[in-house]
């Protein structure tokens, strides 16, 4: 369908780690290009044209990722990825933790949803809204877990509605919830989000926080340096405005504007009808694999697989399934997915985008049907 | 890759087992696969006289197992140190001769593959505490 877009994509090969990382579209590609061949200058500070311009793209870009989001655009951090911007809010967030204060993290996070916190304070973890303690001051959870999918709403709701209760802050990694759902910061009510570029389609290397205006206010900078402050004495500092305080050093504009042209994408070619696409495509892919004896697919009440298949089979290791399907043109995830915590034992993923087809899937399948008997184990 | 002698000692090894009055038991995990084996040997002097191993893991990490105990039931532990030494120059990609390796150089293919050489190699931490 959109498979041209795509430079990288082989009728001979069935990616399905998109999961880890996406394909990028042409317009992406071209778009980091020509900000590296004509556009390319230092953002924010310079007072020639070039440098304008560029602070224009950049400014464009945050603006592009906000209206794609649901979020004003001084509401945009731009970050490394998301495993920087969680250790940012984490530093940040955490520093103003109490003695008694306790962080809640679900038991179903990214290594990158619980380590940094971890490294704060007292973390308590829970699997429902009922298991927080009214001790936590941050709640931090997925919307669309990274091995088993995307929340039920019913599971989302009630931590909200818990957090209300106790007045605590939420923070929600969205790396995987941001390509496979159409979010929307304000009707979601969080106080932060956190998400990758390179999983929706955009370059490695840049990230966002998204953060309510008031709370983003309150928050201390991580990081110092040059670009994120107004005036600085031999006492003081005055900081820049947000979200330019949250900024230090040169922003990646090259990268904010490869992902403002990932979003320009997506929307130019109807992201709710993608969306759809590949939510089909992963129901059909969970019914054929539920048919395959010996296969068990990883799943919990509190989601719906969607794009993410996690699965196991008697009697082969997942590294060794993963492998015979590489050898097979197949490219899928084995082990315990940076969420050990979520699954305890090592799966197979295979992760969806609207560029797979079903003739994929079925050769995915067909060889996973094979699985023992190539293994020799009866 | 997986080539039939792999397979054949992971689903019907030779050494697997305890061994009840082994000189060491040694315990091995790789945290990043979950693969976990326990080499059990027995000495006569300084030459190992017998082993088994038990654990759960990859087809690579088992049948690299049971190879090594067949390579080093007989042999002592300098010998078996020169062949552990071998074994990871093979998986590091060097060219090298591996006929002292016997079977255990049906694992030649994968050193270009970093997270399988984590588990042929598994077995072969035994001689790090020696």
């Amino acid at each position: 369908m959109f498979r041209e877009k795509f430079s990288q994509i082989d009728d001979n090969f069935a990616y399905l780690d998109n999961a880890a990382t996406a394909y990028k579209p042409t317009e992406v590609i071209d778009a980091i290009e020509k900000f590296y061949r004509l556009e390319n200058a230092s953002p924010k500070r310079g007072l020639y044209d070039a440098s304008v311009r560029v602070t224009e793209l950049l400014e464009s870009a945050r603006k592009k990722v906000a209206d794609f989001i649901g979020a004003d655009a001084d509401e945009i951090i731009f970050t490394s990825g998301a495993t920087a911007g969680l250790n940012m809010l984490a530093l940040s967030l955490g520093a103003s933790l109490k003695g008694g204060d306790s962080i809640a993290v679900s038991k179903f996070e990214h290594h990158s949803n619980l380590l940094p916190w971890r490294k704060q304070g007292s973390v308590k973890y829970f699997e429902n809204a009922g298991g927080i303690s009214d001790k936590a001051k941050i709640i931090a959870f997925s919307p669309y877990s990274n091995v088993l999918g995307a929340a039920n709403q019913n599971y989302i709701e009630s931590i909200f509605a818990r957090a209300k209760e106790i007045g605590a802050l939420t923070v929600l990694d969205c790396t995987q919830a941001v390509a496979h759902q159409k979010l929307n910061f304000h009707e979601l009510g969080a106080d932060f989000l956190v998400f990758s570029g390179h999983k929706l389609y955009g370059p490695m290397g840049i990230g966002v926080i998204c953060g309510k205006r008031d709370r983003l206010k309150e928050l201390r900078p991580t990081f110092w340096g040059g670009e994120m402050v107004d005036d600085v004495s031999i006492t003081g500092e005055i900081l820049a405005e947000i979200p330019d305080r949250f900024e230090a050093g040169t922003v990646n504009v090259a990268g904010a504007v490869g992902l403002a042209a990932a979003v320009d994408f997506l929307q130019a070619n109807g992201f709710d009808e993608l969306l759809t696409y590949e939510k089909q495509l992963a129901s059909k892919l969970h019914q054929s694999l539920q048919n395959i004896p010996h296969l068990y697919l990883v799943e919990h009440a509190n989601f719906t697989p969607a794009t993410i298949c996690s699965f196991s089979i008697d009697d082969v290791h997942p590294h060794d399934i993963a492998q015979i399907l590489s050898e097979n043109n197949i490219a899928v995830r084995a082990g315990y997915h940076c969420a050990q915590l979520a699954i305890g034992e090592p799966t197979v993923r295979a992760s969806l985008s609207f560029y797979n087809t079903e003739t994929e899937c079925r050769h995915l399948t067909e060889c996973l049907g094979k699985m023992r008997s190539i293994m020799h184990v009866r | 890759m997986y080539d039939e002698l792999l397979l054949d000692h992971n689903t019907h090894p030779v050494y697997r087992g305890k061994l009840e009055d082994a000189d060491v038991c040694a315990k091995l995990n790789s945290a990043s696969c979950g693969d976990k084996l326990t080499i059990y040997l027995k000495f006569d002097g300084d030459k190992v006289i017998d082993g088994r191993f038990d654990g759960v893991g990859c087809a690579v990490s088992q049948a690299s197992a049971d190879l090594m105990l067949e390579l080093i039931i007989g042999k002592s532990k300098s010998e078996i140190k020169e062949l552990e030494k071998l074994f990871t120059k093979m998986l590091s990609g060097a060219k090298i001769d591996t006929i002292p390796l016997e079977d255990s150089a049906v694992f030649e293919s994968f050193s270009r593959l970093p997270a399988r050489v984590k588990c042929a190699g598994l077995p072969w931490k035994i001689v790090e505490s020696w």
